[in-house]
């Protein structure tokens, strides 16, 4: 029976197995709809051809099972991803350029993103701000060549501190430029209190007082309390006192007493008078005792040195006429001028007359020689007499002691009966002496009283005592002719025997006997050598 | 003002082999405790002289000096002056 007479009645179910089917016979119009199950279908048997386009939605894809190579280049769009999805760590370092970022307005150009603690970073303008991860406060500087930050400088801010501190150069340095000069000022509370400013000159100005304190000109001339500089361009300070017609210190000296600061010295002005024409001014100078300062010395407007003296000029104008210099010493004690020398030489103080000449130089002189110890005085250019240690010499050339004038004194002295008889000698007038060097000159006059001794007569009492050469005088006036012609003998015990020289004397060595001169007035002189 | 007087004996010499002993009495006048004047009266004391009324401090120095040695050479001195 032919193939084509067997109907699909004639056909045994499950009669028709596959091997009864040609190849490729089957066509999708023999297949019932939905007839083809996945069992039907060989594994990898379904190509990308047999999936029509736009035929698989989102609900035939496993959870998670695309992956990155079935994702085409390009393919994923900005609408594809979710709003806020992307976290940081899906932006690879460095990936994302400064054309990316916001790039502000004009309300925010020239300032800085500032992280906020959680909010919105936002652009504010760097004021005081602390850079991160710099040095501890240290400021950023520019490079100068672009809007770009340099680096750290070494301009350190910790509050209240500004500090450049550089280890690269010799010296740190703030310049202060502005069209006429820098200026610094100082304040307190927003009240300007000192300013520091300089342009062609310096000038540290107390702008409570609006005054200048320091001024440094142009020429290096420094002044203070004035801006006035020094009447010669070669004098580089002046200070400038305030005052016009009294006295005040200028400059002081302090030191460390006690650890406390207290004034040790000082220099001053003290003003004459107050006629800017006669512009007379004295320089005082000062020194601390008892922790005050006093004026010890001064050099007066006319030129008059004063020390412990105030008036120097007085004692020339109003006094002894010598003008130069006045020295009185501290309250208290005795004046003196000490002129000591640098080795053992000498010192001198010296008398020119101003001529000018050579012979100016030692007209007249005092100098001490300390070596030979002298004090030679000068005249005209020569020694003309000196002292010694044996005392005065007027023979300069003669340094001897024997010929050195070392004693001088005049005095009184009491005339007594000096022969032990004691008779009563009346002084008419008080008896004198005068010695010079060892030479003893006494004068007397003396009256005997009334007596009948026979013992010779002599003046005791001598103010010095008798060198062994003896010595002699004469009365040169008695009152009784019989005692003219009496001399003196000074002798043994410093007595002054009575003689008469004219004839060989009662007693026969021509002594006379106090009887001789009972009553009698003598008034006579004798001189002798005092024992050393 | 005030013045004032005093007496002192300034210069108390021992001179000579014989320790003769000068003395300077010296009469000072001071006003308001400064010197005016100062005027000098001298007298000499032998070996053998009585000090029993000089001041204590000549006194003194001649009974030191004075020895016995001293006032036996001063006694034999004026007696052979006498001869």
């Amino acid at each position: 029976m032919a193939l084509t007479q067997i109907s699909t009645a004639g056909v045994k179910d499950d009669a028709v197995t596959a091997g009864k089917i040609p190849a490729n016979a089957v066509g999708s119009s023999e297949l019932a709809d939905n007839a083809v199950d996945t069992a039907a279908i060989n594994a990898d048997a379904v190509t990308g051809a047999k999936i029509a386009d736009d035929a698989i939605n989102s609900e035939h894809y496993t959870d998670g099972s695309i992956d990155t190579a079935h994702i085409a280049d390009g393919a994923v769009t900005g609408a594809k991803i979710a709003a806020a999805t992307i976290g940081h760590s899906k932006i690879a370092d460095e990936s994302i350029t400064l054309a990316k970022l916001s790039h502000g307005t004009s309300t925010t150009d020239g300032k800085f993103l500032r992280s906020n603690n959680g909010a919105d970073p936002s652009f504010e303008a760097v004021t005081s701000t602390t850079i991160n991860n710099n040095a501890d406060n240290k400021i950023i500087t520019g490079s100068g060549t672009a809007n770009t930050l340099e680096a750290e400088s070494t301009l350190l801010y910790s509050n209240p501190n500004l500090e450049i501190n550089t280890d690269t150069s010799a010296y740190a340095s703030v310049i202060l430029n502005g069209n006429s000069g820098g200026l610094i000022q100082f304040e307190d509370n927003e009240v300007s209190k000192w300013q520091i400013f300089g342009d062609s000159a310096f000038n540290i100005y107390d702008d409570v007082n609006n005054a200048s304190r320091l001024y440094i000109g142009s020429s290096g001339q420094v002044s203070i309390g004035t801006t006035t500089a020094s009447s010669d361009t070669d004098t580089k300070l002046r200070v400038h006192v305030p005052i016009s017609s009294s006295s005040d210190d200028v400059i002081e000296l302090s030191h460390n007493t006690n650890g406390a600061n207290k004034a040790g010295a000082s220099f001053g002005l003290s003003i004459d008078n107050g006629g800017e024409g006669t512009n007379a001014a004295t320089l005082t100078f000062a020194t601390a005792s008892g922790g005050s300062l006093n004026e010890r010395m001064r050099i007066a407007s006319n030129g008059e040195v004063g020390i412990n003296i105030t008036n120097p000029q007085a004692y020339a104008s109003s006094g002894h006429g010598y003008n130069g210099l006045v020295v009185q010493a501290p309250s208290g004690a005795y004046s003196g001028i000490t002129i000591k020398s640098g080795y053992n030489g000498g010192g001198g103080l010296m008398f020119s007359d101003g001529s000018g000449s050579t012979a100016e130089l030692y007209n007249v002189a005092l100098t001490a020689d300390h070596i030979n110890k002298r004090l030679n005085f000068y005249v005209d250019g020569s020694v003309v007499c000196r002292l010694t240690e044996h005392g005065f010499h007027p023979n300069p050339t003669d340094s001897a002691a024997a010929n050195a004038l070392d004693d001088y004194e005049e005095g009184t002295w009491t005339p007594t009966d000096g022969s032990g008889a004691s008779i009563s000698i009346t002084n008419n007038n008080t008896a004198a002496y005068t010695k010079i060097g060892r030479l003893v000159y006494i004068q007397f006059d003396v009256t005997y009283a009334s007596n009948s001794n026979s013992s010779n007569s002599s003046l005791g009492g001598l103010p010095f005592n008798l060198a062994t050469a003896y010595g002699s005088g004469v009365v040169g006036w008695t009152d009784k002719d019989s005692a003219n012609g009496i001399v003196c003998h000074v002798d043994t015990g410093s007595k002054c025997a009575f003689m008469d020289n004219s004839s060989s004397g009662s007693s026969g060595d021509k002594h006379l006997r106090n009887d001789e001169l009972s009553g009698t007035r003598m008034i006579g002189t004798a001189m002798y050598l005092a024992a050393t | 003002m005030a013045l004032s007087e005093s007496i002192e004996y300034d210069k108390i010499e021992v001179v000579g082999q014989y320790k003769n002993v000068q003395v300077r009495k010296a009469t000072v006048i001071k006003k308001d405790g400064k010197e005016l004047t100062r005027s000098f009266e001298r007298y000499v004391l032998n070996p053998d002289a009585d000090v029993s009324k000089e001041p204590a401090e000549v006194k003194a120095i001649c009974d030191a000096v004075w020895t016995d040695a001293v006032k036996d050479a001063w006694k034999k001195k004026v007696e052979a002056d006498k001869t």
